[in-house]
């Protein structure tokens, strides 16, 4: 009986101290949104430097212990700053970063638009005319060739 | 011996490309034929110049001339002859006298084929091609002199007792060679690799290929010759640029996805961007000049598409050479990085200064007018837009920001591949579409029902295919929609080919072989471009099925042990340690790749341990569906850790840059015709 | 006599601008391009300054593991090593003992270390480096790498002796030695106020 208690004990606990252990892959999946804090714009599953090993271990010892990706990222973030992510955290840059290329790109669009409207105004007549005969115009120059192939053929 | 020939080589050249930039300067003003007969010749003689200097730079390289500095830093004894001749555009000093020949070449190249055709804009095309020259020869001549040798100077204090200069100082001795062969460093192991033999000369060519255009831009910019002669010499000119640029991204993909050991080809790093938007603006620029050349519009746009080429291509190697940006690719900081700032500043201000003016007085108006929205000019409007938005997009995040967030914000900020994606992939999609749209739509107008109507045949085969991936299991939406907007594109160009040699043989009677040759040969311009967009097309694929659908791991494996990836086993069999000719310890990892119970493949990923690092190459099995790529991360005979890569349809990518290519190749090729021989004949007289 | 038809290519195209020099939206383009050169300009400058060898160093802020905050202004005065390590940096074990050493011997003269904890994977690590070598000097965890940055250093262990004025004297990059330093530390403490 006494054994049989033994037993279960043991097993009870073995079974706690085979605990979760994060796996290769998920540490990936976390250091793949990361970047090396030293060397210029490599992601932190490529870099293989001291630095980077130590940060991969602390991931996996974080994940072990239950942590969502999530919040280890934003715990290194905590501690590093922004540039240990690839999207800039801080509200303002992530503003600029995002907001400025779509505005420059709405500006670069409403100027070619009011060119375009500028110069295409008054020919609306003129043009249905030539609408018609646009698509012949598409292999008016190509027919142009066949026919002149034509001649030398015959 | 070799370093004073060198030297005085250099200082010639310099000499020369200064004296011709004013002679051809003065000749396009005063219009005198002396003025710019000699600017002219001083221009051709720059060549054989430099030719001559980047000769005994590449021979000491090869005879190990090590009291030069330059032969010192890049190379070793162990160094393989190959490496040692790659060595000259190893590091900043041999490349950028390198990068100068190139821009001779192209010069002597430029003026052989245009001096006849483009007389008029000739002299101030020469003046723009020696003066950006010139700056690059002064350059190497007084901030980073690749025929620097090392002195002893006996007399001075101990410390400063080794010197590397151009110049001879007084009683200055040369050190000993074997001090000189102990020393030696040699050049990055990461540089070591068949794909150093070509990336960069490659993406050299199609950077200085730019300046061409850009010269005799700015030369019918300066002379008001605003008509239609620039744009054909340069729209010739961008086009062979854009090759070699196009050929050396692919290649530089290439090489870091077989060498560098991430199983990507593209990091959205700074200067892969740097050499990425050239390539962009040299897109949007080869589209609109045909807009010019048919209907004489977008003369403006077209201007500033050469000018924004020219000055992408500028500040790109100034980011790279001068270290103000975060890379894995940069160049030590040097003292160039002030001078190329601000020659790329006054280039570019002095272009748009220019440009504008003569906007400013109408001489640069569009001959007709837009018709309708759907016309292809506007279609290539749009597309212009598109690539504009690339640009600024991808400048943003490589430069702009980073250095705006660092100076103004005192944040340091890594702007990473997702923040790319988020701009470029829409943009991407707008792109393929219009790849799509455009060569349906009719110069002048295009009424909605015709166009349609020849939109028809490409959408329904693209809904089938789309049918057909989601009907095999293509799990993703996105990636399912991205596949389809591809398609599509492709089976216009498909499409577009089919009806022309269709219409060939319905009234030739021609084979379908014949009819197909015939009809490359007859347009080659209009179907090369198809199969250039055949080839973006494939590329497209590959890349929406290497980064979507990529699956990465990492395992320890005992020996013996395997591991099952999707339907694939990897099984760890042996370890060898082996030192190599040039001294470095290779560690060997043997591995099995089976499917479905056979074994396919024997793979060797292994680490390479040079004295400073060491480097990862890959193992890989690669087929048309995907790649199973194989890097050794660490361990020993008995555990080894593994990551696997299995990369879906990555291939096309680099077969799609081929079918680009060769439709390139296919659309430039001169064509020898009897009307172009008579030309050729008429012009001689 | 017959009227002068006007050339009917020209009907609908705006008039030709009468305009001498640049207009304004022309301006602004060019300056945008100046102000673009200007501000990377100043980048380069930033980023081409090295690590500061001599002068003034670089005044900075630090949380130290024990909640205090100081500045290395707060130490004018006195002769300061800055010394960046982290724990899993073998030459930093090296000198650890050493550096300890330093600090008790000349603490009393006016002397003080402040240890710059960076890179580290976790605190925890730190503090157990702290504790296992007896590390009784300010410490502090350098946030958002800004000291890092501020002294440009590239791999720890980096070393910056800093005399009673506020500049800096000495560099050491690797491990110290005892003997090395001290002489250098009795030097600067011998510069009386």
């Amino acid at each position: 009986m006494l054994v049989a208690f033994v037993a279960l004990a043991i097993s009870l606990g073995l079974g706690r101290a085979q605990e979760y252990r994060a796996s290769d892959t998920d540490v990936i999946r976390v250091a793949e949104r990361m970047y090396c804090p030293v060397c210029e714009n490599i992601p932190l599953d490529e870099c293989q430097t001291t630095a980077c090993l130590e940060w991969k271990d602390e991931i996996a010892a974080q994940l072990a212990a239950g942590r969502a990706p999530q919040e280890v990222i934003n715990s290194f973030v905590a501690r590093f700053g922004d540039h240990v992510v690839g999207v800039p955290q801080d509200p303002l840059i992530r503003a600029l970063t995002f907001v400025l290329p779509l505005l420059a790109t709405l500006m670069a669009l409403g100027v070619g638009l009011r060119a375009f409207r500028q110069f295409a105004g008054s020919k609306k007549l003129r043009l249905n005319a030539e609408a018609t005969g646009a698509d012949e115009l598409r292999d008016a120059s190509y027919r142009q060739r066949l026919e002149q192939d034509l001649r030398a053929m015959r | 011996m070799l370093a004073e020939i060198g030297l005085s080589a250099l200082a010639i050249a310099f000499a020369l490309a200064v004296y011709a930039a004013a002679a051809s300067a003065l000749g396009g003003r005063s219009q005198l034929a002396r003025w710019q007969l000699s600017g002219r010749n001083a221009a051709l003689l720059t060549f054989p110049s430099l030719l001559l200097a980047v000769a005994m730079l590449v021979i000491a390289l090869m005879t190990e001339q090590y009291q030069l500095s330059y032969v010192y830093s890049v190379t070793d004894p162990q160094t393989p002859a190959l490496y040692r001749f790659t060595a000259l555009w190893g590091s900043q000093r041999g490349s950028l006298l390198f990068w100068s020949l190139l821009m001779s070449l192209f010069t002597t190249a430029a003026i052989a084929l245009n001096w006849r055709a483009e007389r008029r804009l000739m002299p101030y095309a020469i003046a723009t091609m020696m003066a950006a020259l010139a700056f690059f020869l002064g350059l190497s001549l007084f901030l980073e002199n690749p025929f620097e040798r090392w002195w002893l100077l006996p007399a001075a204090a101990p410390g400063a007792q080794e010197v590397s200069s151009a110049l001879i100082p007084p009683l200055a001795v040369a050190p000993s060679e074997a001090a000189l062969r102990a020393g030696a460093q040699g050049l990055n192991p990461l540089l070591r690799h068949f794909g150093m033999v070509i990336h960069p000369p490659m993406l050299y060519l199609g950077f200085v290929g730019f300046t061409i255009p850009f010269a005799f831009a700015l030369a019918a910019l300066a002379a008001g010759e605003l008509s239609s002669g620039w744009i054909k010499a340069t729209r010739r000119w961008s086009l062979i640029a854009w090759i070699f640029l196009s050929l050396g991204l692919i290649l530089g993909g290439r090489w870091a996805y077989d060498v560098l050991g991430w199983g990507g080809y593209w990091g959205w790093d700074p200067v892969e961007n740097a050499a990425f938007l050239p390539w962009l603006v040299g897109t949007a620029f080869i589209h609109s000049a045909m807009i010019q050349e048919k209907r004489g519009m977008l003369k403006l746009w077209n201007m500033l598409l050469v000018i924004a080429a020219f000055s992408a291509v500028m500040f790109g190697t100034f980011a790279t050479r001068s270290g103000v940006i975060e890379s894995v690719h940069s160049f030590a900081r040097s003292e160039v990085g002030f001078p190329m700032l601000a020659f790329w500043a006054v280039m570019t201000l002095v272009a748009l200064a220019l440009l504008l003016w003569r906007w400013g007085r109408g001489e640069l108006r569009d001959e007709r007018q837009f018709a309708n929205l759907l016309s292809r000019e506007s279609l290539f409007v749009l597309n212009n837009v598109v690539f504009i938005a690339l640009f600024i997009a991808i400048f943003w995040g490589s430069f702009g920001l980073p250095i705006v967030s660092e100076l103004i914000f005192d944040r340091e900020v890594t702007i990473g591949a997702e923040t790319f994606e988020f701009f470029v992939v829409p943009l991407f999609i707008a792109m393929y579409v219009l790849m799509g749209v455009a060569p349906l739509s009719a110069w002048g107008a295009t009424s909605l029902p015709r166009l349609g109507a020849a939109l028809r045949p490409p959408l329904l085969l693209t809904a089938l295919s789309v049918l057909a991936l989601a009907l095999s299991g293509t799990s993703l939406l996105t990636a399912t929609a991205g596949y389809g907007v591809v398609l599509f594109a492709a089976f216009v160009a498909l499409c577009e080919i089919y009806r022309g040699a269709k219409a060939r043989r319905r009234l030739l009677d021609e084979s379908w072989p014949r009819a197909l040759r015939a009809l490359f040969r007859r347009n080659q311009r209009r179907y090369g471009g198809y199969i250039v967009h055949l080839g973006v097309t494939v590329i497209g694929i590959g890349v929406i099925g290497s980064t979507v659908f990529q699956t990465e791991v990492q395992h320890t494996l005992e020996r013996g042990a395997s591991v099952a990836v999707r339907d694939y086993r990897l099984r760890y069999d042996d370890f060898i340690r082996a030192r190599a000719v040039d001294g470095r310890m290779m560690n060997i990892s043997v591995v099995t790749l089976s499917r479905d119970g056979r074994e396919i493949a024997r793979m060797r990923p292994r680490i390479d341990d040079y004295e400073q690092m060491p480097m990862t190459i890959a193992g890989a099995h690669s087929t048309l569906e995907n790649d199973f790529y194989v890097l050794l991360i660490g361990g020993d005979r008995e555990r080894a850790v593994f990551r696997i890569y299995i990369n879906p349809l990555v291939n096309l990518v680099w077969w799609g840059g081929i079918l680009l290519i060769i439709g390139t190749i296919i659309a430039v090729y001169p064509k020898v015709t009897p009307a172009s021989r008579q030309r050729k004949r008429e012009a001689d007289e | 006599m017959k009227q002068h038809q006007p050339l009917d290519f020209l009907d609908g195209a705006p008039a030709m601008p009468k305009r001498k020099g640049l207009s304004f939206g022309s301006l602004a383009v060019l300056a945008a391009v100046a102000l673009l050169a200007i501000v990377v300009a100043l980048q380069l400058t930033e980023r081409n300054r090295g690590r500061p060898l001599s002068g003034p160093a670089p005044d900075f802020e630090l949380t130290l593991f024990d909640g205090r905050e100081i500045a290395l202004a707060d130490f004018r005065g006195q002769v300061a090593l800055v010394n960046f390590w982290a724990s899993w940096c073998p030459p930093c074990r090296d000198e650890a003992l050493e550096l300890q050493a330093l600090y008790s011997d000349y603490r009393e003269a006016g002397f003080t270390i402040i240890g710059v904890n960076m890179l580290e994977s976790s605190p925890q690590k730190a503090l157990d480096f702290i504790e296992e070598f007896g590390i009784s000097y300010p410490n502090g965890e350098d946030r958002e790498q800004r000291v890092t940055n501020l002294y440009r250093v590239e791999g720890p262990p980096e070393s910056f002796l800093i005399d009673r004025a506020g500049n800096v004297r000495q560099f050491y990059i690797g491990s110290v030695r005892y003997d090395t330093v001290s002489k250098a530390i009795e030097a600067l403490l011998a510069e009386g106020r």
